[in-house]
């Protein structure tokens, strides 16, 4: 089976305080001084990805849009097994702009890289626009699946995906080809490679592309203005328990706040 | 006839009064262990003798009538505050143990702007004093990564140190006065003072004890002025831990103390750096004080780095956004606990001291050796982040997979054979085996190669203080 894992790497907005939020000169927040990480849905595709290749043989490819800066999760990934890891060199802020990424992603596919599996996190940290999964099969003209939290091959040409639904969760046996956008997938935590496999993978290189479907790619735009920031504010009313000891304490806390949410549940 | 458990419980509730004496189960297990076996602990596992109680102490004269009781009964007790110690130094290894916990004792008593005093209970926070001095315009100068969560009495027990200990020093250098109480159940008081030649410094038979000769009940402080707003960082990327040690060794040899001066192999650089430094080292310094004297300090460690062209300048806010947000909170320490449950992957360190002229040689050393010989490594590497006019630290960094193992394995499969390699090579050298974290349980065995011939007077001050051995069997000496 061949997949494909699309990940993108974003900075980690948890370590920008609220005062680093300022609209810059060039009409932009600067993250460039703040740790890179993968996007944490991204994450997910790349771990669930890696235990579909544990139980059955899988080629494992991994691409993501951008420059050097992903260059030291490309040599992770490597050393996890991704072979090829495929960077596409793209200038420019491709963060809002879903139907061109889908439209490069799709040009990869289709020009001499045929996939079984796309996966992907079902957004970006940063983009945030949840909709690359859906015009990228689209664009392929096969089905997606959303909020896919695990899947395994399910016989040939087949896997069972399970997804999250309103109402709990969803397994189907699907056939392929087919795009998995991942979303909550609990436990899915990238595993950690070796240093002997990181050594074993040092000689391999990132395959660098230019866009192929070069400078005019539809749906990518770079004049939106950002106009100004407010900050969400989530305060919610608190008070002091009180009681005379430990028990009596415990007592209000239940009788006073957790009684009815846990009647509730 | 050996006091029973239930004895023990029963003599406890009579001392302190019921709601200070908890007997849960899991309580009884979590208290048992420490960071240092936090693997099996997140697998629900306790391989060690449960305490008979953790009892909460008000005051020192609760603690002296505890200890009164433990030390007729030859009971094991183990002292506490925080619980954020990573040797196992909280660890219980006798039966029926007590573990006496002052985090309750929890009040500031005064924070003294004229003498640049802050006294404080055992239990209080560091995180609180250090919020209570800033409101003054003042700071401890106190900031290890576990500040969010380590409490006044063990950091003095473990003679912890901070973050900006390059400027302000380590524990040793800020505590003035402190009171403890000993296993007989005297309570001793030493004075605040600038400095005293009334014989020995006797402050320093507690400060590091680990709760292996009393239990510290209020410490006094040093507070500085804090002058945040003339903060200076400085980073640099580079080729060779060589280079690096010597642009600290400079920094420090020429008279100027950064509150920070930090040196990242590539390897442990990787964790925290990849967006500007893969594959390289990373030197990091910030200058704190008075205008003046950040200015000159900046100025100074660009002319040495200037002279090392291997070094490439980083961008300031790169630099200050990291140290940021190094401190371990409660958010961190439970996100860490999930990923080790997901990942089967965990990371420990090991802290070492020495003189610059064998520092380089211990890092390689080590890294080579453990790396040879330890299986399913992720990570080897460390970095230097407190530097003296003499020598460093080093803070080896080690993290691997557990491949086929139960929790209670992870140590003997890979932590302490790890810390063995890093003590070998560190005494073969004549470094030191702890920094800043303590000896706690897991080092104890090397104590004697630690001490050499002074040795003689650890021992004795553990027979002076403890002669029934009552006070956290194992840790620092181990046990008969």
């Amino acid at each position: 089976m061949n997949v494909l894992v699309c990940c993108k790497i974003v900075p980690d907005l948890d370590r920008l305080s609220e005062s680093d939020w300022l609209v810059q000169d060039h009409g932009q927040v600067d993250t460039g001084f703040v740790r890179t990480m993968v996007n944490p849905y991204d994450e997910s595709a790349l771990e669930l990805t890696l235990r579909l290749a544990d139980a059955a043989p899988a080629r494992m490819t991994t691409l993501t849009l951008g420059g050097g800066q992903a260059e030291p999760f490309l040599k992770t990934l490597r050393a996890l097994g991704f072979d090829p890891t495929v960077r596409i060199e793209a200038q420019g802020d491709w963060r809002f702009c879903p139907d061109g990424l889908a439209a490069l992603i799709a040009a990869y596919v289709q020009a001499g890289h045929p996939q079984d599996l796309v996966v992907m996190g079902r957004q970006s940290a940063d983009g945030d626009n949840g909709k690359t999964p859906l015009l990228l099969a689209e664009a392929l003209g096969w089905p997606c699946i959303t909020e896919c939290i695990g899947f395994e091959a399910a016989g040939p040409g087949r896997l069972k995906v399970t997804s999250r639904v309103d109402a709990g969760r969803q397994i189907q046996v699907v056939r392929l080809p087919l795009v998995l956008a991942v979303g909550n997938a609990a436990g899915s935590t990238l595993r950690v490679p070796t240093l002997k496999s990181r050594m074993q993978a040092g000689r391999q290189r990132t395959e660098v592309l230019e866009p192929a479907l070069g400078p005019a790619i539809p749906g990518f735009r770079q004049d939106y203005v950002l106009e100004r920031l407010t900050a969400i504010r989530r305060r919610r009313a608190g008070r002091m328990v009180t009681g005379a000891d430990g028990c009596a304490l415990a007592q209000a806390l239940y009788q006073d706040g957790l009684k009815q949410r846990l009647e509730n549940l | 006839m050996p006091i029973t458990r239930e004895q023990i419980v029963k003599e406890l509730i009579q001392i302190l009064g019921q709601d200070q004496v908890i007997t849960d189960e899991q309580v009884l297990k979590l208290s048992s262990v420490d960071r240092f076996r936090r693997y099996e602990e997140l697998n629900g596992v306790f391989m060690l003798p449960i305490p008979a109680a953790v009892a909460y102490v008000l005051s020192a004269e609760q603690v002296s009538a505890v200890l009164k009781f433990a030390n007729a009964n030859r009971i094991n007790v183990v002292p506490r505050t925080g619980h954020s110690a990573t040797e196992g130094g909280l660890e219980t290894l006798a039966e029926n143990s007590i573990v006496l916990d002052g985090s309750r004792m929890n009040r500031i008593v005064k924070l003294d702007p004229c003498n640049m005093l802050a006294t404080c209970q055992c239990g209080v926070p560091l995180q609180a004093l250090e919020d209570a001095a800033r409101e003054l315009g003042l700071t401890t100068g106190h900031s290890p990564q576990s500040k969010p969560l380590a409490q006044m009495g063990g950091l003095v027990a473990t003679r912890s140190i901070g973050q900006f200990s390059t400027l302000y020093g380590g524990i040793e250098d800020m505590v003035v006065g402190l009171e403890a109480v000993f296993p007989n159940g005297t309570c001793s008081r030493i004075k605040n003072v600038p400095r005293r030649a009334a014989g020995p410094d006797i402050r320093h038979v507690v400060i590091g004890n680990e709760g292996a000769l009393c239990f510290i009940t209020e410490v006094t402080v040093k507070l500085f002025k804090y002058q945040p707003e003339n903060n200076v960082y400085l980073g640099y990327t580079l080729e060779h831990m060589g280079t690096g040690f010597e642009i600290l060794r400079e920094v420090m040899v020429d008279g100027f103390r950064p509150s920070v001066a930090r040196l990242y192999d590539p390897e442990d650089g990787a964790y925290h750096f990849s967006h500007f430094a893969d594959g390289k080292c990373v030197l990091i310094f910030m200058a704190e004080g008075p205008k003046g004297i950040t200015e000159a300090t900046a100025r100074a460690i660009q002319e040495i780095v200037a002279h090392h062209p291997e070094c490439r300048q980083v961008e300031t806010r790169i630099i200050q956004n990291w140290f940021e947000n190094l401190n371990w909170g409660p958010d961190k320490v439970a996100e860490e606990r999930a990923e080790i449950l997901a990942t089967k992957n965990i990371g420990n360190t090991t802290e070492i001291s020495a003189n610059w002229d064998v520092i380089n040689q211990i890092y390689e050393n080590a890294c080579a050796r453990i790396r040879a010989e330890i299986p399913d490594l992720t990570l080897v590497g460390g970095h230097s982040s407190h530097s003296y006019l003499n020598g460093t630290n080093l803070y080896f960094v080690h993290y691997y997979n557990l491949v086929d193992i139960k929790p209670e394995e992870e140590i003997i499969k890979y932590h302490r054979p790890i810390k063995k390699i890093v003590v070998e090579e560190t005494h073969k050298l004549g470094g030191t085996m702890c920094h800043h974290h303590g000896v706690g349980k897991h080092r104890s065995e090397w104590i004697k190669d630690e001490y050499g011939s002074s040795y003689y007077m650890l021992d004795t001050l553990k027979q002076a203080f403890d002669p029934n051995g009552i006070m956290n069997i194992g840790t620092i000496i181990p046990m008969p």
